[in-house]
Order: C-alpha cells, then structure tokens, then sequence
C-alpha cells in the first residue's frame, strides 16, 4: 500500500502548489479546501482519526469559510462599509 | 507560602481580568481593566516575592505529571521577568487609562463610538496578553512556551491594529512574521521531540546529545525566535509596527513582547542545547548583535518621527541582548547571562518610559516629527523629563539600569579579552547620546518667534506614568543588589540547574 | 507498517511551498494561505517522525498538532480580518502588493 501513501502526498503537494500559484482566487481557495481533505485522509492514514475529524471540521471548513467570507469582502468596493482613514490614534 | 499555587495564579488573574473586561458593557472596560491590572500585578508580585524568600517553585496543574499534564516552574530567572512585567505592565495599564479615555470628549458621537470599542479591546488583549507572557516564562516544557508564544504574538498584532490606519499593513507584517517565526520554533520542538522522546525542558536537555539533528533544531529555533526578536538584519517589521501602534502598545511591545523571545532563547542555550552545538551559533549571534547596535543606533539618529527613533532604538538594544550568546558560555560563572538578564529589566523599564513620553509629547503636539518640536520642551516639561531618563539608562550613564548592565557586559567581555565588544558597547552609548540628545536639543531650543507650535492640553497621567517607568530605569542603578541577588536564586545559569534543582 | 518517512518528506515539501508562497506572493490573502500550508507541513512533519515509538501511534504529537490546528485557525481569522480593514481602510491595492521587505 506504499503506492497509495505516495500517490496521496503527491496528490497533496500539488494541491498545496496549486492553491498558492493559481490566478483565480476562487479556485485558489477551492484547492485549499480539497487539500485540508486530503491532509485529513492522511492523518487517519497515520492513526490519527480524531486528527482527521478535527481537519476536516476545523482545517478545512472554518478556515476554507473564513477565506470565503474574505474573498466576498473584498468583492465589495474598498470604504463601502469601512469607517474609512484613521489615523487618529496620536 | 509553599502550598499556595502562586505560579498559576498570575496566569489566572490575568485572564479572569479579560474575561471580566469581556463580559461586563463596554463603558466599564476601563474600570473594570484597571482593576484587573491591579490585580494581575499584585498576584506576580507575590509570586515573585515568595521565589525570593523561597527559593524556586513548581506546579503542577490539574495534579498531571509532566508526559502528558502542563507542568509551571518559576526560578530567579523568570520570577526576574514576571516582575518586569508586572510593574512595566502595571504602569502602562494606568497610562492607557488616561491614553484611551482622552477622546471621549469629542463630542461625535461616531467617533466615540470608534473610541470606545478601541478602549474595550485594548484592555481584553492587553490583559490576555500579560496572562500569555507569565505563562511563557512560567513554562517548563517546550510545548507550552510555543502555545504561550503563538497566544503573546496574536495578542501583540491585534494590539497593533487597533490603531488602524497606516498600522494595519504593519499589522499585517508583523503578524507574518510572528506566525512564521513561531513555526520554525515549533519546527524544532519536532525534531527534539522525535530525537529524546520528551517535550520537558530539562528532561530534553539531559538527554539530547550533539550531533546534525541538534544543530538543525537549534538553527531552525534560532532563525524563528531572532526573527520575532527583531534581530538584525531580521528586524525589518519591527520599526513600523512599534512606531504606528497606539503609544501605550508601543511601550509594551518594545518593553515586554521582544524580551519573551530572548528568554525563550536564553533558556535553550542554558538548559537545552550542547554547549559543543550552540557555540557557534552564539558566536554568530553576538555579531550580528554587535552590528545592530551599531546599525540601529545610526537608524535612529538619522529618523524624522519621534517613535520612529525609539523603534530603531529598541532594534540597536536588541543588538546587547544578544550579546549574550556569545559572551554568556564563555564567561566565568554567570556574569554574562547576568548582564543580559539586567539589560531586559533595565531596558523595559528605559523603553517603556520613552515610548510613554513620546506617545504623550505627540498627543499634545498632534505629531511626532522632531523638526517640528522645536521649543516646546518648556512646555512639556514632564514628558521630555522622562524621555532624558530613559535616555540616561540607554546610554548608560551612571546611575542607571542600563549603566550597571553595561557595566557587566564590559566586565565579562573584558575577561576573556573580547576589545571589539569593549568598543562597539561604548561606540553605542555614544550613539544613543547622540539621538537622545538630538530631541532634547531641539526641544529645549528657544521657541521661534512667531509660529510657535500650539500645544493641545494632555491628561497628567501621561506625563507622570512616564516618569515613574524612567525613574524606574534609573533607580535600578542605584539599587541592583535585589535584582541581581533575584536572579541568583534557583541558579538558573548555573550548574546545578541542571542536578540540583531539577528532580 | 505503512513507511511514515513518506509523511516526512511530503511535510517538508509541504513547508517549501508554504515558504515560498510566504516569500513571492504578493496579494494578502495567497500569502495567508501560504502560512497556512507551512504549518500543515509542519504538522505532517511531527505526525509523520513520531510514530517511530512501538505499540501505537503516540499520543502527545497528535495533541500538539491538535492544540497547532486550532492555533492556526485563530491566526488564519485574525489575518483575514486585518486583510478586510486593510481593504476597507487603504484600498484595493494595498492589499495585493508590497512584500514584507
């Protein structure tokens, strides 16, 4: 089963290379979460299935949210609900 | 005094003090904060008066032994850097009172409403942040001072960008760097975990053994806790984060945040690694600590802004921390690790004073370029009083902190005949003389004539939390022996560390 | 006995990619993304190396990575909210240039 250990580390990597180097943001943060995926097979791979529960949950599904949820933001036009400069903290 | 769990105690306070802050409505933060500083100070100060007067401590918390459980040990050492906290924190807590509470009166009620929720959150970091950085030094296990570490350096970054403005790409940066650092840190709790099997500090130092997977560790931990140190030529984010933040984060920042990293440091060098592995490696930091004393001094002479300076100041007083690697092992005894631990309390104390002043001079000026300042020292007498003393420490005039630290380190490089620290330790008191005196100069020049910039009134509390710390600064100079005799106990430099204390 | 070698090199790999992210991206949000992949290199490292001890996995490297995952979440959450005042604050452009140099 050595094939399929390496088979998903590569597979990893090259999510982990695409997420960082593709154009499109959206598909960047799409590889991202595919790849917490995959992290988590690894984890119970290695005997660690309360790992994998916990990336998959945590790893992928918060942060690919958060990444979500920043990426809508920054759809927006920048001030459109921000207070703005401030530079008033002297 | 032995049975009471002092150690977790001045985690707690803390913490309980942020989640009051939370809990209660936001127009009580500040009561409800300074009450929880108190508080926090009291607790550490205890704590540090029971190491003193019973030698070193350790608990255990949930009744866990060390494999699996958390385990807190306090001796001289971190009891030394729980005081510098708690009494720099202490004053800083009650300058941010005045510092935070002085927009409300505005008027708009927009503004107020941004003020108030910058105040609030000010004070549940801050104190999250204490509770954080007596957990790291109450560590013993590798471990917990990364959680501890990753819990200083978040908290550190949010602090700075309650600032907003041209804070937040500092922000931004710092918290790369920060998030970064402590990786490579944890990076190497790996590989001495997967060498000696065990996470506890000295347990790991009895049985890690030279060879390439202890040098690896050591260089991947070097890199990451310099990086978040600000060592040159690593400290690129520190200037802009330190300068833009709130004065009173500012403080605490250059004061207490950078010192955890060095204590992190000094603890694996002593305890941890093979004096045949870091040898090197200290000779290599106490040279680039020997050019960013020089390089950052030169920085800071030649800056436009106020806290600018400071912020270089504080990446040329990096440069003497790290001195210590070099100059600590080779040493006879302790006197090396002596100094260094004497120059953190000393410049946490100086640091913090300035950055204080200077928060305070450019709330009434309404900027911080020093061209502009030009005679207003008359009228911001106190601010610029303080700013002289923390100077005084940081040149290392007599009598000061910064003096008897200096005096060390000249004293134990001498004995192993090492001129060129002699000089470059001199050449960077005269530096500092020099931007130090460079703002006073200027500040207590004859006003001009006309144009004469108009001053906004500041709260008095500004002016005197500031002196307090400087006079603090000074007054370690006059009276070092409580110290020093403080960092004796438990010899945490010394050899029986390792053997007699330790079980 | 599955080789965990295998894990070690991956997580190393894994950390390259999340160096260089760090180091030659530019926009914000790919370099977050980049400290993200580091610490699972990281993770997989420690995962990977400690399983060297006999009768089962060990225990106290999958609590630490437990304890890592959640420490990079919150710093994940931070970042991308300092990336929104950012974005709010300063405009499009400082969010997707100017390295940490």
């Amino acid at each position: 089963m050595i094939v399929f250990d390496v088979v998903l580390m590569v597979t990893l990597w090259v999510l982990a290379v695409g997420a960082v180097s593709q154009a499109d943001l959206f598909k960047s943060v799409v590889l991202f979460v595919t790849m917490g995926v995959v992290v988590a097979v690894a984890w119970a791979r290695l005997g660690a299935a309360d790992l994998a529960m916990v990336e998959v949950a945590v790893g992928a599904g918060i942060t690919g949210a958060l990444f979500l949820n920043t990426l809508g933001h920054l759809e927006q036009r920048p001030g459109e609900r921000g207070e703005g400069e401030d530079t008033s903290h002297l | 005094m032995r049975g009471l769990p002092l150690i977790s105690a001045s985690i707690w306070v803390p913490l309980l003090g942020a989640l009051f802050v939370s809990l209660w409505p936001r127009r009580y933060a500040a009561r409800c904060g300074i009450g929880a500083s108190i508080a926090s100070a009291a607790a550490a100060l205890l704590l540090v008066v029971a190491v003193a007067l019973s030698g070193p401590r350790r608990e255990r918390l949930g009744g866990w032994g060390a494999p699996a459980g958390i385990e807190l040990w306090i001796d001289g050492f971190s009891a030394l850097m729980i005081a510098m906290t708690a009494v720099v924190g202490g004053v800083v807590s009650v300058y941010a009172l005045a510092y935070f509470r002085a927009k409300d009166s505005s008027g708009d009620p927009q503004r107020q409403e941004v003020e108030g929720r910058r105040e609030a959150y000010f004070w549940r970091i801050w104190l999250l942040v204490w509770a954080a950085i007596n957990g790291v030094f109450a560590s013993a296990d590798l471990f917990n001072l990364y959680v501890t570490l990753e819990v200083v350096g978040l908290g550190a970054v949010s602090l700075v960008a309650l600032a907003g403005g041209r804070a937040l790409p500092a922000a931004m940066r710092y918290l790369f760097v920060t998030l970064s650092g402590s990786l490579l840190y944890l990076l190497g709790v790996v590989l001495i975990y997967s060498e000696v099997g065990t996470l506890a500090l000295f347990q790991a130092g009895e049985s890690l053994i030279a060879g390439t997977l202890a040098q690896a560790a050591l260089v991947v931990m070097v890199v990451g806790l310099a990086l978040k140190t600000a060592l040159f030529p690593l400290h690129f984010w520190l200037p802009p984060a330190h300068a833009d933040a709130p004065a009173a984060v500012s403080a605490l920042l250059s004061a207490l945040v950078i010192k955890v990293t060095f204590y992190i440091l000094v603890r694996l060098w002593v305890v941890v690694f093979p004096a045949s592995v870091s040898q090197p490696v200290g000779e290599a930091l106490m040279l680039l600590g020997l050019i960013a004393v020089i390089w950052g001094s030169w920085r800071a002479l030649r800056q436009q802004r106020l806290k600018m300076l400071v912020a270089y100041s504080t990446v040329a007083q990096v440069g003497y921390l790290f001195l210590v690697f070099g100059l600590g092992p080779r040493a006879d005894g302790s006197a090396g690790w002596q100094a260094g631990a004497y120059f953190a309390i000393s410049h946490a104390c100086a640091k913090g004073a300035m950055f204080l002043a200077a928060g305070a001079i450019a709330r009434a000026v309404g900027h911080d370029q020093i061209e502009e300042m030009r005679g207003v020292g008359a009228r911001l007498a106190l601010p610029f009083f303080a700013f002289g003393l923390g100077g005084i420490s940081l040149m290392g005039l007599p009598p000061s902190g910064g003096y008897v630290s200096k005096w060390l380190f000249i004293t134990s490089a001498a004995a192993t005949g090492d001129v060129i620290v002699v000089i470059a330790v001199a050449l960077g008191g005269l530096l500092a003389a020099a931007y130090v005196f460079r703002v006073l100069a200027l500040a207590f020049e004859r006003a001009p004539r006309e144009g004469a910039p108009s001053l906004r009134p500041i709260p008095a509390t500004l002016g005197w939390s500031a002196l307090v710390l400087g006079a603090v600064a000074v007054a370690l100079g006059l009276a070092a022996g409580a110290p020093l005799a403080l960092l004796e106990v438990g010899l945490p430099f010394g050899q029986s560390l390792a053997e007699g204390v330790t079980p | 006995m599955i080789p965990s070698q295998i894990y070690v090199i991956a997580g190393a790999g894994l950390v390259s990619v999340g160096v260089f992210a760090w180091v030659v991206r530019r926009h914000l949000v790919r370099r977050m993304m980049g400290v993200n992949i580091l610490s699972t290199g990281v993770f997989m490292m420690l995962i990977g190396g400690a399983r060297r001890v006999e009768g089962g996995p060990d225990g106290v490297p999958q609590a630490m990575v437990l304890t890592g995952i959640v420490v990079a979440v919150s710093a994940t959450a931070l970042g991308l909210a300092l990336i929104q005042r950012i974005y709010d604050q300063r405009g499009e452009r400082s969010v997707e240039e100017r390295g940490p140099m």
